[in-house]
């Protein structure tokens, strides 16, 4: 009995991750074949630029970045006198707030909030919800305090506005720092799969384009209309982007909108930051699945990669679980037809890694984007994939405590930006 | 292989793009037709013969499957995305070999060869698709821009 109830739930387990990579290879053929048929750079309604802009940069502690960004975001190419800045200093003790005041006293567009100690340290989530209070412009676009945008980076994320249902617009993030150890290489593998073929794929596939929570701007009367960011979420971005679907409009991404940033550089960071993300993106699956399934305005195929996207980091444990119960089999006597399911666990751990793009995604990824070693590094990506298991086993751990014991306030979980990089590899 | 190059952000364009031209789609057609006709007779062989290892059976099956479907409308030339499949399989063979060898002289238990065959069979799997795509980045793609 125990034999047969095991073997149903190891085929259970092995269709749901053959579900993933079957996901995961039609974005991969999609992205492929899209590129394809691409002969020229997007159009940029340049001439237009008929928004007025609010840039947002939520920042706490960022001294050795944030004069890089504001410094930038002076030499961007859209019209100035249609762009205002808001800055946050929530509640910094280093110089992040003077930097920002000493800007503010060249460039008049430049507005600096500083929070006191009461309002401040409630997360990056708050922080915007207090930016958003001093908001002037129809567009609102964010920017973490370590990211270093393209020149016009504004022209070709406003573009993706042109049609009405579009609610959020989200950029291509690539890894400024990549050549600075292993950690970072891994990670820039990471987000060329993650943005390169699968957000572009499921833009391409009219799925659900994920807001990455920078990079992206926001319509200010359907943030309005939305009740801002939910302070009380980890994971703002994603819940953002299930709760613009769920109010009836699209995120769209621009791969030409492209945003560099600099990716965390110790195994160490990799924990902190993936955990936090691994937890926030576990809580508004609890809070979204249901209602992506009852909703009556997404479509199907929205609603299936909804649930899909919004449980894909539950994939590690799911595929741990699965390992464990395939040996148990092996112990209890293996019927012969267990190989072949056994077979696609290992071949689940080169995949579901970190932004869960499996090795083929990630490859055809470096190939678009003409990076002939990057692929070198990609059979490492099965340690990548062993450290997840552990990171998101431990974000559903503490999720699930939080849950029994009702802890709510949320805090900013920082990740410490050293301000280096300042070239990127194309080969 | 040339050594890496970087580039400072500010002179950095946007998301690089293949250039292309119509011609091409037909040849991507082609190759990859021609490419699952081989995957499709090789499987074959593979499912036929009685010599192999279950696990690397399936293993070379997946490899083709993905190799073709993904390396093979790549731009680059039929012949050298041809032989790489063809090195991929002899890698395969051998490996398949090497685990029999292995295994009727008892080197590993039974039980930890199945459990262990998938993995390592990946490792050589995902290693050497890899390096293929590398070698068809570099031979043939290029940036804008």
């Amino acid at each position: 009995m125990i034999t047969f109830i095991l073997e149903i739930l190891f085929i259970f387990l092995s269709a749901v991750i053959f579900v993933y990579l079957v996901r995961h290879f039609v974005f991969t053929l999609t992205a492929l074949r899209s590129s394809w048929r691409r002969k020229k750079l997007n159009s940029i309604n340049s001439v237009l630029c008929p928004y007025f802009v609010s840039i947002v940069i939520p920042a706490r502690n960022e001294e050795r970045v944030i004069g890089r960004l504001l410094q930038r975001i002076n030499e961007l190419t859209y019209p100035k006198e249609r762009v205002e800045i808001i800055a946050v200093d929530d509640g910094s003790s280093d110089g992040t707030g003077t930097i920002m005041e000493n800007f503010a006293k060249t460039d008049s567009r430049l507005k600096v909030i500083h929070q006191n100690q009461e309002e401040s340290g409630r997360g990056k989530a708050s922080a915007l919800n207090a930016a958003l209070r001093h908001v002037n412009g129809e567009i609102v676009v964010c920017f973490d305090a370590d990211y270093y945008p393209q020149r016009d980076i504004l022209e070709r994320l406003l573009n993706g506005f042109s049609d009405p249902e579009v609610g959020v617009v989200q950029g291509r993030v690539t890894v400024l720092n990549e050549p600075k150890n292993i950690v970072t290489r891994l990670v820039a593998l990471e987000r060329i799969g993650g943005y390169r073929v699968d957000q572009y794929a499921r833009q391409i596939l009219k799925l659900i384009p994920q807001f990455g929570g920078t990079v992206g701007a926001v319509r200010r009367s359907l943030l309005d209309h939305i009740g801002g960011w939910d302070e009380s979420a980890l994971a703002e971005d994603t819940d953002l982007t299930f709760r613009v679907y769920l109010a009836g409009y699209k995120v769209r991404y621009i791969n030409e909108a492209e945003c560099y940033e600099e990716a965390v550089e110790s195994w160490h960071a990799y924990w902190r930051q993936r955990r936090r993300w691994a937890e926030g993106h576990m809580e508004t699956a609890f809070k979204h699945t249901a209602s992506v399934l009852k909703n009556r305005k997404l479509t199907l195929r929205e609603k299936v990669d909804g649930v899909l996207l919004l449980n894909v980091y539950f994939m590690p444990i799911l595929v741990l679980f699965s390992w464990i119960i395939g040996f148990s089999l092996f112990f209890l006597g293996p019927p012969q037809w267990i190989s072949a399911f056994w077979f696609f666990i290992p071949l689940s751990f080169y995949s579901f890694v970190g932004n869960f793009a499996p090795f083929f995604e990630v490859g055809i990824g470096t190939y678009l984007d003409g990076r002939s070693r990057a692929s070198w590094l990609m059979p490492l990506l099965l340690f990548t994939f062993l450290y997840n298991v552990a990171i998101c086993t431990k974000a559903f751990a503490d999720l699930c405590l939080s849950k029994a014991f009702g802890r709510k306030q949320r805090g900013w979980f920082k990740t410490i930006h050293f301000g280096d990089g300042k070239s990127y590899i194309i080969n | 292989m040339t050594s890496e190059e970087t580039k400072p952000v500010d002179d950095a364009t946007f998301a690089p793009l293949l250039t292309l031209n119509d011609r091409k789609q037909n040849y991507r057609k082609i190759h990859l037709f021609s490419g699952l006709i081989c995957a499709a007779v090789i499987s074959m062989i593979i499912l036929i013969s009685t010599d192999f290892n279950y696990n690397i059976a399936l293993a070379l099956i997946v490899f083709n499957f993905i190799f073709v479907s993904l390396i093979f409308p790549l731009d680059g030339s039929l012949k050298k995305k041809a032989a790489l499949l063809a090195i991929g399989n002899i890698i395969g063979f051998f490996w398949n070999y090497l685990f029999l060898i292995a295994s009727s002289l008892e080197i590993m238990p039974h039980m930890l060869q199945v459990l262990l065959s998938p993995f390592l069979n990946l490792l050589w799997v995902v290693s050497y698709w890899s390096l293929s795509l590398s070698f068809m980045t570099h031979s043939g793609a290029h940036r804008e821009g």
